[in-house]
């Protein structure tokens, strides 16, 4: 199967976010693992705290991503059932706040989700964002058509946690993120990457911007993940550098700045 | 599987109601919070004979593909368990379009009953391929709890698991640790049963770690973690079912925080 690589990746240089100053470390799955770990049970940083600030982070990089303002711009966003949907979930409620219209495309029926996300429905609701269950609420080619005329998507379908090929059920929606002519951006990572290893197990999302959280994952800089990614971005989520210090990693950017900074 | 033959066996020799061993994955904590229990969770530990007299007891009815088990329009509470088909699990969003909240299979139940702590409020469910579903009022399953106590047993036991999902939930929502809350429960359980002992105050209450787990909503192996990093920091000791709490007020000041 031939995968397109979406062309005009250069236009993604967003004016106004720093590069770092200097070279920013790259981790593998279990180490972020471990840094989510360490940050939830033993510093007790609320998984929805880091939740909203990853999902304000994608939401202000979709702005810059649209030009700078979302009025009259239409977002569509594809979500899974873990985390990394979590914080997409908050980037849609948050965009639809600042005016855009926002619907959102889930893998899943709603009470798949785990708790993080689930718990983000209600407010997404009442923000005004459109929401379907793919192939339940409505069908896929139904949902081709909302991603041709999305000024951009936000894949938040699969986080940095996959092994090995998509699921079935995201498979449709990964083949559908590329459709439109808008920047395709993933958080973390594009789904269906290894975040690992930057293999590509089967289907897997082509990214113009990947929004990496705390730290990039090694899988978008090796492998097919280096192409998938695009351009890459990073956003502080609020992991103190001491958590990753303690697992060995040093030089971890501190973000003088701003919490959103330009890797490549 | 074997029980399947015996069953269709009976089911062919009488010609009653099918019996059916529902089966499936753990609910998840959403399905739990929303109460979605399964019909196993109703009937498991029941005899072959006590299965098929229940299932002669509830009457079923067939749903067709498009129709409604049941919607917010309905007049009472009543339980429906799916013994065939599938059925679509959906509320309306305030832009009036339908929101899929989960796909129900054979053995799952659906509906009201508050008793039950059953309270899926503004949920309809659609039958998306024939469905046959039979279905059981709060009175039928009084009844039903009277004639085979081990379902009242099941209650309690799906209720309490569906008490520790609501914690665990809680805290996603309210941030509060595994550990903090194995500290408020150590706690009360040495203000109850602790007596004073060599290096603290122990706590006889024959306890495994799988209890505790359970009592504070979280699982064997994080409770093992939670313990021995309490253990480290020299609050605790725990042996054969036994909680030797080493530094009281440290303990209270973690569960209070």
């Amino acid at each position: 199967m031939t995968i397109p690589i979406r062309a005009m990746r250069s236009r993604w240089q967003l004016p106004g976010l720093p590069t770092s100053p200097t070279p920013v470390p790259s981790v593998d799955r279990d180490t972020m693992l471990a840094a989510d770990h360490i940050a939830t049970e033993r510093l007790r940083l609320g998984l929805l705290q880091m939740m909203e600030n990853a999902g304000r982070e994608l939401a202000d990089l979709t702005r810059l991503a649209l030009g700078g303002s979302l009025a009259g711009r239409s977002v569509l966003v594809l979500a899974g059932t873990g985390n990394n949907a979590g914080g997409g979930l908050v980037a849609a409620r948050r965009l639809a706040g600042w005016g855009a219209d926002v619907c959102v495309a889930f893998a899943r029926p709603i009470l798949w989700l785990r708790p993080g996300p689930c718990a983000q429905v209600e407010p997404l609701l009442a923000a005004g964002v459109r929401t379907a269950v793919a192939g339940h609420d409505r069908s896929h080619p139904e949902l081709a058509g909302e991603v041709v005329r999305a000024d951009a998507v936000i894949d938040a379908l699969i986080g940095y946690s996959l092994r090995g090929a998509p699921d079935a059920a995201y498979q449709p929606l990964i083949g559908l993120a590329a459709l439109g002519d808008g920047p395709v951006i993933s958080l973390d990572i594009p789904s269906g990457i290894d975040a690992s290893t930057g293999e590509r197990g089967g289907v897997a999302v082509s990214a113009d911007i990947t929004l990496a959280l705390a730290l990039p994952k090694h899988g978008t800089a090796a492998g097919e993940g280096r192409r998938f990614a695009g351009t890459r971005y990073l956003a502080d989520i609020g992991i103190p550098a001491s958590v990753f210090a303690e697992l060995g990693v040093r030089d971890v950017p501190r973000f003088p700045d701003g919490a959103l900074v330009r890797l490549d | 599987m074997h029980d399947d033959r015996v069953l269709r066996r009976l089911f062919e020799r009488d010609g009653g109601m099918p019996v059916e061993i529902p089966t499936g994955a753990p609910l998840t904590d959403a399905e739990m919070k929303a109460g979605l229990l399964r019909e196993v969770d109703l009937f498991a530990g029941l005899s072959l004979d006590q299965l098929r007299e229940i299932s002669r007891t509830l009457p079923m009815t067939t749903c067709h593909t498009g129709g409604l088990v049941t919607s917010p329009d309905d007049d009472g509470e009543r339980l429906f368990i799916v013994k065939r088909g599938r059925v679509r699990l959906y509320r309306l969003t305030p832009d009036g379009k339908q929101l899929t909240l989960d796909i129900l299979d054979k053995g799952r139940v659906v509906g009201r009953m508050s008793w039950l702590g059953q309270e899926l409020n503004e949920v309809y469910a659609e039958a998306i391929e024939d469905a046959v579903v039979c279905s059981f009022t709060p009175d039928e399953l009084r009844r039903l709890i009277d004639r085979f106590p081990g379902i009242g047993l099941n209650m309690i036991r799906y209720l309490s698991d569906r008490l520790a999902a609501s914690e665990r939930e809680r805290e996603v929502m309210a941030f509060r640790s595994v550990e903090q809350r194995l500290a408020t429960r150590l706690v009360e359980l040495a203000e109850r049963f602790g007596q004073p002992d060599a290096g603290g105050v122990a706590i006889d209450a024959r306890l495994t770690q799988q209890e505790l787990a359970d009592m504070i909503g979280t699982s064997r192996e994080t409770l093992a973690t939670t313990v021995s990093s309490l253990r480290e920091r020299g609050m605790l000791e725990m042996q054969n079912q036994r909680v030797l709490i080493r530094d009281m007020d440290r303990l209270r000041e973690l569960a209070g925080s």
